[in-house]
């Protein structure tokens, strides 16, 4: 009995202690500034929200643009609702600007109810208040939209909001950008982008047992759901083909030599990067490949001109269903067809070391996109064999990588687990 | 090259020495005759030269000839728009788009035919509620183009067909 009562008394006294943890650091207090309300800061802002790609989760699909409601399914069982942050009662309306920053930044604009980190706030505390001041001028200036958000899903304990701020405490960043003075310019901008408003590290960095990015392992690639998002490290990307004016056309077309955008990075392209101006662009691409400055376009064509020397393999299963099943659209050679059939030869995702999104890919197809029509699924066509024996020939076809030969069980693996 | 045969409109053809890369409906134009089968957008987005084929374990599905090889057709059961009327008389899904009146230039025909044919043998062996045959046949046709903009009258020709036939429905 005596043992009850002290546990009750330890577990009581924890759960003050947290929530005065919670009150004391749980959400930093910031300076109260008035709205913005000039055309000048909306125009501003209105650039830095398709830069931070606010749309892509915060519209459901044919939901009204920022109303909400977009469903994002987590590791954890079940999913979160996305906010409705157009300026109606059921959004953002009589929130002040220090609010939305403490969201933005900390996750957090009150002890009662912090955000989720589906929210990237644990990538968005580099955005400096200035700009988040001009992200939440643009989405005051918008038409309320009148949309109630479906409540959450998740089970029981990540459903306890309050638990967020000890996952903060371990795992959420709070430091402000610090620009590396030995670094350039469009260096800098571009890591500022990258890391802040971009959020590239949330698709693209591996992740722990609790959900939390692995620091060590930034941008490494990763997987959530669905397709893999890839190594985009500078020697990630390098191994894998990419050149800065090809990362540059990418970001604004979602398309180029090294692939096509699908899956999420589609909706990334299509809502945030294409709008991001070429500067912007270019100071990414610097960022992302470690470069200073631009190369030269003499330098980079220069280096285009050399044609990828493709391996001979000798693998007459995967040719034959190469040139019966792929080579009508792709070409016999994998350059594809301009604007119309993504090039397999020197794909980026072709090159990926384990192969995971082409597989995907090939099994089960790609809905159509803007520019590109629907590629068909083939996992009612081909056996695992078969399909394991495609995916070797692209690989040592179409790549310049060493990369490993896949078995029908890492095909049968690879389609079981997605 | 490989040695393709299969069966088309319920007749062996082959064995025909072809290369690995040839697309079927040229094989079917050309080799076979069949000029049918349309090529018309070259890259799958068009659907006018879907045929139908019955796979191993009896079920029809529809497959795309344009951008699929005449080698990953080998041995299977193929049908073109020539397998349909028998004696001269029009099967019930080419007579129901006549008397609908719901293709003009016909490029697009055929593909609609071999798709509508397969979405009632689908419905034969799992017969849809009556409520849901719109969604039914939005499904079975629902990609393909028509230029000459006959879709309602495909549309409704299908949906007519279905539901006066009782085997192909069940109450809802």
């Amino acid at each position: 009995m005596r043992l009850l009562k002290s546990l009750i008394i330890l577990a009581l006294a924890g759960g003050l202690g947290y929530l005065a943890f919670a009150f004391v650091w749980g959400v930093p207090s910031v300076e109260q500034r008035p709205i913005a309300t000039d055309q000048a800061a909306i125009d501003r802002g209105e650039y830095l929200t398709a830069l931070g790609d606010c749309t892509s989760c915060h519209t459901a699909e044919d939901g009204a643009s920022f109303a909400g409601g977009r469903f994002l399914e987590t590791p954890f069982g079940g999913g979160l609702y996305s906010a409705n942050i157009t300026p109606s009662s059921q959004g953002i309306a009589g929130m002040t600007s220090a609010e939305f920053y403490q969201v933005l930044a900390f996750g957090a604009d009150t002890v009662w109810r912090p955000v989720y980190p589906a929210m990237p706030y644990t990538s968005y505390n580099v955005v400096t208040r200035e700009d988040s001041d001009a992200i939440f001028a643009y989405l005051m200036s918008l038409d309320p939209v009148h949309a109630e958000v479906p409540a959450n899903t998740l089970p029981f304990p990540y459903n306890i909001r309050l638990s967020l701020f000890g996952w903060n405490l371990l795992f959420a960043d709070r430091s402000a950008f610090s620009p590396d003075p030995k670094r350039s310019d469009s260096w800098n901008r571009g890591a500022y982008l990258v890391t802040g408003l971009g959020h590239c590290g949330e698709c693209h960095t591996p992740r722990n047992a609790l959900g939390a990015m692995e620091p060590l392992e930034r941008l490494t690639g990763a997987k959530l759901t669905g397709f893999e998002a890839p190594d985009i490290t500078a020697n990630g990307l390098t191994e894998r083909g990419w050149t800065h004016k090809n990362l540059v056309t990418y970001f604004a077309t979602g398309t180029g030599p090294q692939g096509t955008a699908f899956g999420e990075m589609h909706l990334a392209i299509k809502n945030s990067l294409s709008k991001a101006n070429p500067e912007d662009q270019s100071a990414m691409a610097s960022y992302l490949l470690n470069l200073d400055a631009a190369p030269s376009d003499v330098q980079e064509t220069v280096e285009q001109e050399t044609p990828p020397a493709f391996k001979a393999y000798d693998a007459s299963a995967g040719r034959s269903l190469y040139l019966s099943n792929c080579s009508l659209c792709h070409g016999r050679d994998g350059r594809g067809v301009p604007s119309v059939m993504p090039a397999l030869a020197g794909n980026s995702t072709v090159a990926q070391t384990d192969a995971v999104n082409l597989v995907l890919v090939v099994a089960r197809g790609l809905d159509a996109s803007t520019d590109y029509g629907p590629m068909p699924s083939f996992a009612d066509r081909l056996s695992d064999t078969e399909i394991s024996d495609l995916v070797n020939y692209l690989r040592q076809s179409f790549s310049n990588l060493d990369l490993p030969l896949l078995q029908a069980a890492d095909v049968r693996g690879t389609l079981k687990q997605n | 090259m490989a040695k393709l045969k299969m069966t088309v409109n319920g007749k062996a053809v082959g064995p025909h020495d072809v290369p690995d890369d040839l697309p079927m409906v040229v094989y079917l134009n050309d080799i076979l005759g069949l000029t049918g089968t349309k090529f018309s957008c070259g890259i799958g987005v068009c659907r006018a030269c879907v045929v139908m084929v019955e796979e191993p374990d009896g079920s029809i599905t529809t497959r795309r000839t344009c951008i699929a090889g005449a080698t990953s057709f080998a041995d299977s059961k193929v049908t073109t728009v020539e397998g349909h009327a028998t004696h001269g008389q029009l099967s019930a899904v080419q007579r129901a788009y006549v008397d609908n009146f719901a293709f003009q230039c016909g490029y697009c025909t055929s593909g609609f035919v071999n798709a509508g044919t397969a979405l009632v043998e689908q419905l034969r062996q799992n017969p849809v509620d009556k409520n849901q045959v719109e969604q039914a046949v939005q499904t079975g046709l629902g990609d393909h183009i028509c230029r000459c903009s006959g879709y309602v009258r495909y549309f409704e020709a299908m949906r007519d067909l279905i539901l006066s036939d009782t085997t192909l429905t069940k109450e809802g």
